[in-house]
Order: structure tokens, then sequence, then C-alpha cells
């Protein structure tokens, strides 16, 4: 049985179609399924900055850019080109940050950032990070589902198709959101495009009850509960063999998913119950939406055997034209909600000798501009950056990687990818190949052809891995 | 809403997406507001006396999914029903709450006069 499934994922046939229909109403889409070959992570935590972080003010240090702030931008770099605001001939900004090199591999990092500080010998920055969308949904979607149009399954999707989940207690794919807002892209890049629907993030709230109505009303006792769930499975089932259509199976799934939630969820998702010095750590809001929050609640998460745990923050987009925005106010206090907990993250999965097998990836959807902004050819009144999709920095950890260590130069003001250059869809087919899938064989029929989530594109970047 | 990927109207949409999520099954099962909805579903067909409970049970399957009901559908929350209303039943007192709500239209009644009486099926 187990070579029978493992055959359907690597040929890409749907689990759920043809003559194979009705053993799937026994078998459980979520279990946990063998990779390609061995891979060294089991879990995945993907930090998603959504509105694009200056990786200016953050990572790559350019001094040569501070030596020209307030020149025209040379045309050899503007010409041609489009940009998102960008109108005219802007200046040039210079860093609005200091950067000193840290840890033991001498790493340069912006003071922005004084807790990454303690774990910048764990993660390898890569600095020339290349996409060719220049907006916040396109690019977003890129990033996470392949492609920059609506309709595909996202990485989280595809990861929970080709690997289960390890607790199915638990869903394999959790997203938790922070900074107000959904991510421009919307729900689309959790969703599960055109797998089965079973596949698709499960949002968690991240203000009071992360999730609700776990609670069976008053005098509903659990065996009245199960009854009633096996009753409506069954029912289910029943139409299921009338219509055939696989989603009513993904139903029949989610309602026993929500059964055995009631009882774990509290359990796993109550932050409350985390030591005082955990707390501390993270610099945590109990009952209020924190990144910090988010961030915990992520290693409980992976700790408990899920899969896939994406969190968005929003609030990056540092276009400076209002306070909010600006390079030398609202990001820097964006940088300080987020630096200490990212960096507890890292710590506490070390600590809990999790961070060998859990992937932790970090970025945004596109960079920063080296030029000031000016917003229909007027400078912006704040110091503050455009898209800039040349070249932009992320970072990985753990899930075996490299520590320390830099991959990927660009050029002296920071504009374009001179050495190392990676894209979007490299990004992805790491993230696969660390969980042991190609991922040119990872794939799914539809449409009359093998879809995958590097589409036809992408090649591990190897240099990075340990 | 945002369960049932309602949209936040700041943007058109052609379509909306259709998501599958245990978050949406665990509201159907326990929001207060499809409790309310269910119970009151249950007490209107209950005190319909010209039904039989095959009737019944077609009668509120038809109403909540727009669809009829089979035969094989029917046995299926007829067993349900059975095995509820044994355990109701048999330990009146452990779900009181349920028994009053389904069973009694009036709340102030004598429970103890209630429980000494056969209950109607």
């Amino acid at each position: 049985m187990g070579m029978m499934a493992l055959g359907s994922v690597l040929d890409g046939c749907n689990l759920f179609s043809g003559s194979n229909a009705d053993d799937s109403l026994v078998s459980n889409p979520l279990s946990p399924r063998s990779p390609h070959f061995q891979g060294k992570a089991k879990s995945v935590i993907f930090l998603h900055m959504a509105g694009a972080p200056s990786q200016l003010e953050m990572f790559d240090y350019k001094p040569e850019l501070q030596k020209m702030d307030g020149l025209d931008c040379p045309d050899s770099f503007i010409q041609g080109k489009k940009f998102a605001f960008i109108r005219g001939v802007p200046k040039l900004l210079g860093p609005q940050a200091n950067f000193k090199q840290y840890g033991q591999s001498g790493l340069w990092l912006s003071d922005n950032l004084p807790h990454f500080q303690q774990v910048i010998d764990d993660v390898t920055i890569l600095k020339a990070v290349n996409t060719d969308q220049f907006n916040h949904a396109p690019a977003q979607l890129l990033m996470h589902c392949g492609t920059p149009r609506l309709g595909r399954p996202s990485m989280g999707s595809w990861v929970t198709y080709g690997l289960g989940s390890e607790n199915s207690n638990l869903p394999g794919f959790v997203v938790l959101t922070s900074g107000g807002r959904n991510p421009d892209a919307g729900k689309s890049i959790w969703g599960s495009g055109f797998l089965p629907s079973v596949y698709q993030g499960v949002q968690c709230r991240s203000e009071g009850d992360p999730v609700l109505f776990l609670e069976d009303p008053n005098g509903f006792d659990r065996d009245m509960r199960k009854a009633s769930i096996e009753a409506i499975n069954n029912v289910n089932e029943l139409s299921y063999k009338e219509y055939k259509d696989p989603e009513i199976l993904a139903r029949i799934s989610q309602y026993e998913m929500a059964f055995k939630m009631q009882i774990a969820v509290p359990d796993v998702m109550s932050i409350a119950d985390e030591p005082a010095y955990i707390h501390e750590m993270y610099g945590t809001k109990p009952g209020e939406e924190s990144f910090a929050n988010n961030a915990l609640l992520a290693r409980k998460l992976v700790e408990k055997g899920v899969r896939f745990v994406q969190l968005f923050d929003w609030g990056w987009d540092s276009h400076g034209t209002g306070e909010d925005t600006a390079l030398d106010k609202g990001f820097i206090g964006k940088c300080l909600q987020t630096d200490k907990a990212v960096s507890a993250l890292l710590l506490d999965l070390k600590q809990r000798g999790l961070l060998e097998e859990t992937l932790v990836v970090w970025g945004g959807e596109f960079g920063r501009t080296p030029m000031q902004e000016n917003r229909d050819g007027k400078q912006n009144s704040f110091k503050g950056r455009d898209h800039h999709s040349d070249a932009f920095s992320m970072w990985m950890a753990g899930g075996g990687i490299k520590g320390g260590f830099s991959y990927g130069e660009t050029d002296p003001i920071g504009y374009n990818a001179i050495d190392g250059k990676v894209s979007v869809y490299d990004i992805q087919a790491t993230i696969l190949k660390q969980l042991g899938f190609d991922h040119e064989q990872l794939t799914y029929q539809f449409q009359g052809r093998p879809f995958r989530l590097t589409d036809v594109f992408g090649k591990p970047i190897d240099p990075i891995i340990a | 809403m945002i369960s049932f990927d309602g949209s936040a109207r700041e943007v058109c949409l052609t379509r909306r997406i259709r998501t599958n999520t245990p978050l949406q099954a665990l509201t159907l099962l326990n929001d207060s507001t499809y409790w309310d909805l269910s119970v009151k579903l249950a007490q209107n067909l209950l005190q319909d006396k010209t039904l039989s409970l095959e009737q019944k049970i077609g009668k509120g399957y038809a109403l909540a999914t727009g669809h009829p009901i089979n035969e094989q559908k029917t046995k299926a929350l007829q067993q349900l029903y059975a095995s509820s209303y044994q355990k109701l039943n048999k330990e009146k007192e452990k779900y009181w709450a349920c028994y009053q709500i389904l069973f009694t239209e009036n709340k102030a009644r004598n429970w103890q006069l209630l429980l000494s009486s056969p209950m109607p099926y």
C-alpha cells in the first residue's frame, strides 16, 4: 500500500481519481509519506515579511552607496526600466543604518537587528535573490505559488501533498498573520489551487483564541459529538458515491480533523502555558495580535509535528510616504517588533534540538531600490525606497543549510546581482530538496500536463547546502 | 464570514475561492448561531405530529441542504437519532440541558414532573 501511494506521488497521479477512488475513502490524505530521498528537514517555518523589507538597511552593506548619497541616480541603472512609483530621475539614498560584522563568520549586519547578532552563525544569507515582479500581489504569488497569477497551489500545499503530516490531530499546514492586515495577494498564497483542498493552509487567528468554536455546546458530550460527526460523514460518503466530487472527501477529512483538533489544539496553541523565560525570550504579548506570539506558536506547532508553518507579517513597505513607511521611523519599529522574536525562534529551536530538522526561511516578495523614492517625480517627504526586483536579500537556517554563510553579491550600490544570482524558483527548489524532493518530480496532473511548484524553472542552490 | 472566504470588499472578486478547512467544520458544529438554528429546526420537526420519524428526517435534510434525501441517508440519520434518544432517556439528569431545550416548550415547567413522565419519541 505504501509503495502504491509513493508510486502515485512520483507519477503525479491524482490521489483521488480513477479506480483508486474508493480506496481513498479509507486512507487518510494527510498520512505521512516518504519523499524521493532522505531529506534533512522534516518541517518548514516560512517567515514572510509582506511589503518587502529593505535589504539595504538590514543585510546588504553598501558603503559605496553611502558615499553617493543624494546624487542623481546614474542613467545606466534607470534607462528603459519601469518602477512601481519612481518617475523621472531619483536620487540615491545611502544606507539609513550602521553596519558591523558579527559572529565567528564575520557577516555584516545592521544595528536594526541587535538580537539577530546572536544567531548570525546559524544562517545563510542570500544577497542576490532575483524576481521579475515589482508589485506585491503578483510577487507574493510568485514566491509562494510559483506563478504571478492566481490559481496554483501554494508551497505548503505542495509539501503536505508530498509528505503528509506527522500529527494527524492537527492541520498539516498552518498560517498565522500579524501586522494588522493580510498580505496583498490574500488567501491564495496559502491556498491549495488545483490540489485537493484538504492540503490548504489553515489560518489560525492572531488575537485571542487561535481557533474558535473548539468547545461543544453546553450539555453535549464527546461521545455525542463523535456520533454526530460519524453520522454526518456517513451521509457525506453516500453523497460521494453519488457525485464522485473529491471535495466531499476533503470535507469528510476536515470534519474528522475538527473532532481531533478539539482535543489537540487547546494544548498546543495556548502560549499562556509556556514558562516566563520563554515569554521573555520572544517578547510575546498574550491576548494581542503579535508577530512574537506567532513565532512562539510556530515553534510549538513544529514541535508537535506540523509540517509547514507560515507566518505573514504586514507593514514592511517602506516607501517613505508617511511616518509608518519611513526608513528612520516606521521601518525601525518593524525591525524592533520582529528581530527579538525571530532570533528567539532560532535559539529556541536550536536548544530543543529541532533546528537540524526544521528549515526556517525569511524574506519578502522583492527588495527595495538604492534610490530614494520620488513618487510622481517629487521626492517623498520621508526617507523611503521603491520596490526593487533585481536583487534582494533572504536568509535560511536549519534543515541542513550552512550556518554563518553568505551567498550572492550585488554591485557597489546594491542595484544588480553580480554574483550568485538566484531566482525565486531556485529558493523553492532548495526548500523542496531539503525536504527530500526532486522539485522536477513532485508533480500533479492538471489541464493535460504535469504541474509542479517550480513550473518549468528552478535549480536547488547547492552551495548553501551543508 | 472570513472562515468561509467572504470577500473583505476592498477589491473586486470574480469568484470566491472555495476552501475546505477544519475551521469551517468547527464553526458549523459549535458556533452558537448554528446551535440555535439547529435546535429550532429540531423543535419544529418534533412538534409536527403529522409526520413519521423518517419523514421528519427527510424534511429536515431537505430544509438544510436543498436536496431530497434517499433511503440510505435516512437510515444513517435515523441511527444517530436512536442512539442519541437512548442516551438522553437513560441519563436524563446528565443531559438535562438537551432534554429541556428539545422537549419542553415552557422552560419554567416543573422538571421533576417532566423527569417522571415518558419522553415523546
